[in-house]
């Protein structure tokens, strides 16, 4: 058995477990912390993959920064946001249930019934790293997406803090 | 790091990979021990005061007292206590403080890993360490110690902000985020701190602001929050949260001498005759034990200017910087 | 089955869409909701990197690594956009809450029902 496959089968099991335990839990602060271990694993999975750069940002954004933001997020929301099991409406549990399974069985069947071509020995050594994704980054053909991202993110920030002080006619 | 990816271990391997992590491991017990010896008797001394000196010679067994002490202490366990995440949180806030030490360049012999993102790892892994004290400060179901975890949170995710971009004129430099490459850009030019005095100045501040000493111990401010977080915490509990501040100490004054001070390198090369892990430890146990001093000779910052700091100061000096840094490399080159 | 391959990554990416789906079709915290989209993303992310790393045809017919590489460059690239605009639209999401939540008082969806009445 290769490293590989071990951490494969871990990090897999992580995830799921931790998705297990957030749709299973009662109290929305354990969702959270069972979604922060998701978005941990899947790090883990994409540096497994060799996009290092990418599992590394995914820890700062989702593990630091939105894991944090929600638990600000139930905090200041009222303290009951926990749900009891009356709360949810039976039917539509079933529904969601059903939609989800059968959407599950139809991926299912579509990915494992396709013959991909088979893969060429990796070359692990030189995969692309931060250099050629700066590089891609930069080049003519993604430098407008890059920037309208940037600009993107700028807009989001501000108005975020504007919409969470409550606008001016509060003051 | 990948090789053992794409294979199996021999039993030496692991043998060999288990032994340097308990070296290590054992390495930044030691260090914890004797720096909280320091951090006492710095104080002391500052204060006029002699610091602890009644266990063992010099009161050099002090500590090892205490973590005895706090070992073998009935562990206290408040009724309303929120269990699940009242257990792990001590273990979360623990855990990656060990882990960025393995991105740390010591020496060019001893390095854990040779990760190209070095350093963004670091600051990454680090920033989990804030979900330990929420989860901690959340759990107790203790006001003081959840006013401590949101102020903690807060600081902790606005100084990565400066944190990061004050080290990012490094990083342009040297044209990599590898800390080995690094110090070698440092090898073949000058140290860092000397190019980089600004970015220095901001990274070290959002550094304390990181490590919550003072001027920035804002999350467990005695004389208003008791002790923040940790308030409800006792026992080996209590303990793994005061072990994950002082080695995030070490490890914060690791990566201070591996970007700004040139890592295992002597400060001139005539003194080269001297191990590198020398130097390394020599630096950085400098900058581990420098926040003590900060801390018996400033006052505690208040709250509100807490962020407006971050945001209005270190962030546009960071900023600018990097703009300088950026031009500057450009016309040289 | 001796190496992990595309099939692999693509069944967990499914599996988690899965979850994010439900997660998001039952829960009635916003916040919550708001999470499961995120996982829902996040599965995305994994078919790019997958399809990006082991980019059979691309491999099989180009035998020089180059484009290769390409690929799993722009496979990363298109993550990372995905991972900003998932931050953007969180950071909105969370400061639309509250502010619906100073009006409602409360986070739960259900109670979102102006429009209706």
């Amino acid at each position: 058995m290769e490293g590989s496959m071990i951490a494969f089968f871990l990090l897999v099991a992580l995830a799921l477990g931790g998705a297990m335990t957030m749709l299973s839990s009662t109290r929305a602060l354990h969702m959270i912390f069972s979604m922060a271990l998701v978005f941990l694993a899947i790090a883990g999975l994409y540096i497994l993959l060799g996009a290092e750069f990418v599992g590394i940002v995914q820890v700062i954004v989702y593990a630091g920064a939105i894991t944090v933001l929600a638990v600000f997020g139930i905090m200041l929301t009222r303290h009951d946001a926990s749900e009891t099991a009356a709360e949810r409406s039976r039917s539509n549990r079933w529904l969601a249930f059903v939609t989800a399974a059968g959407l599950f069985i139809v991926l299912f069947f579509a990915i494992s019934r396709t013959r991909f071509l088979p893969v060429a020995a990796a070359d692990t050594e030189h995969l692309a790293g931060v250099r050629e994704i700066g590089m891609l980054f930069l080049s003519p053909d993604y430098i407008y997406t890059f920037e309208l991202a940037s600009v993107l993110l700028l807009s989001a920030f501000i108005g975020a803090i504007v919409m969470a002080k409550g606008g001016s006619g509060d003051e | 790091m990948r090789d053992w990816l794409s294979g199996t271990l021999s039993a030496e391997q692991w043998l060999i990979i288990i032994l340097a992590i308990v070296v290590l491991l054992l390495f930044v017990l030691f260090f914890v021990v004797y720096a909280i010896y320091f951090q006492r008797k710095i104080l002391g001394w500052m204060q006029g005061r002699v610091g602890p000196n009644r266990v063992g010679p010099f009161g050099l067994l002090q500590t090892v007292a205490d973590t005895l002490k706090s070992l073998l202490k009935e562990p206290v366990i408040p009724k309303h206590v929120d269990r699940p995440l009242y257990f792990l949180a001590p273990f979360v806030a623990f855990a990656p403080s060990f882990i960025v030490l393995a991105v740390i360049p010591f020496s060019p012999q001893v390095t854990y890993t040779d990760l190209s993102v070095g350093f963004l790892f670091y600051v990454a892994i680090a920033s989990i360490s804030t979900l330990g004290v929420i989860m901690g400060g959340w759990s107790s179901n203790n006001k003081w110690s959840l006013i401590g975890a949101m102020r903690a949170a807060a600081m902790m995710i606005s100084y990565e902000i400066p944190l990061v971009m004050g080290a990012l004129g490094v990083v342009l430099l040297a044209g990599s985020l590898n800390l080995n490459d690094i110090v070698a850009w440092q090898e073949q030019h000058v140290w860092n701190v000397i190019p980089q005095i600004l970015g220095f100045a901001v990274f070290f501040i959002a550094a304390l602001a990181e490590l919550n000493r003072t001027p920035f111990d804002l999350s467990e401010a005695e004389s208003e929050l008791v002790a923040g977080y940790q308030v409800e915490y006792s026992g080996i509990r209590f303990a793994f949260f005061m072990l994950s501040e002082y080695v995030y100490l070490f490890a914060m004054g690791s990566l201070v001498t591996v970007l700004f001070f040139g890592g295992w390198l002597p400060p001139h090369p005539a003194l080269g005759f001297i191990p590198g892990i020398i130097w390394f430890l020599l630096k950085a146990l400098f900058f581990a034990n420098l926040p003590f001093w900060f801390q018996a000779t400033f006052p505690r910052a208040r709250v509100d200017l807490l962020m407006t700091f971050s945001w209005k100061v270190l962030i546009p000096l960071a900023l600018v910087n990097l703009v300088i840094t950026a031009f500057v490399k450009a016309f040289l080159a | 089955m001796s190496e992990i391959a595309l099939t692999q990554y693509l069944l967990f990416g499914a599996m988690l869409f899965v979850i994010g789906l439900y997660g998001a079709l039952t829960r009635r915290n916003a916040v919550i909701i708001l999470l499961s989209i995120e996982l829902m993303l996040m599965s995305a992310n994994i078919n790019l990197l997958a399809f990006g790393r082991y980019g059979g045809a691309v491999q099989m017919q180009n035998p020089d690594a180059t484009l290769a590489h390409y690929v799993f460059a722009q496979s990363q690239m298109f993550a990372l956009f995905n991972i900003a605009v998932a931050a953007a639209e969180v950071a909105v999401g969370l400061a639309i809450l509250i502010a619906i939540y100073r009006l409602k008082e409360t986070a739960n969806v259900d109670a979102y029902d102006t429009l209706r009445r």
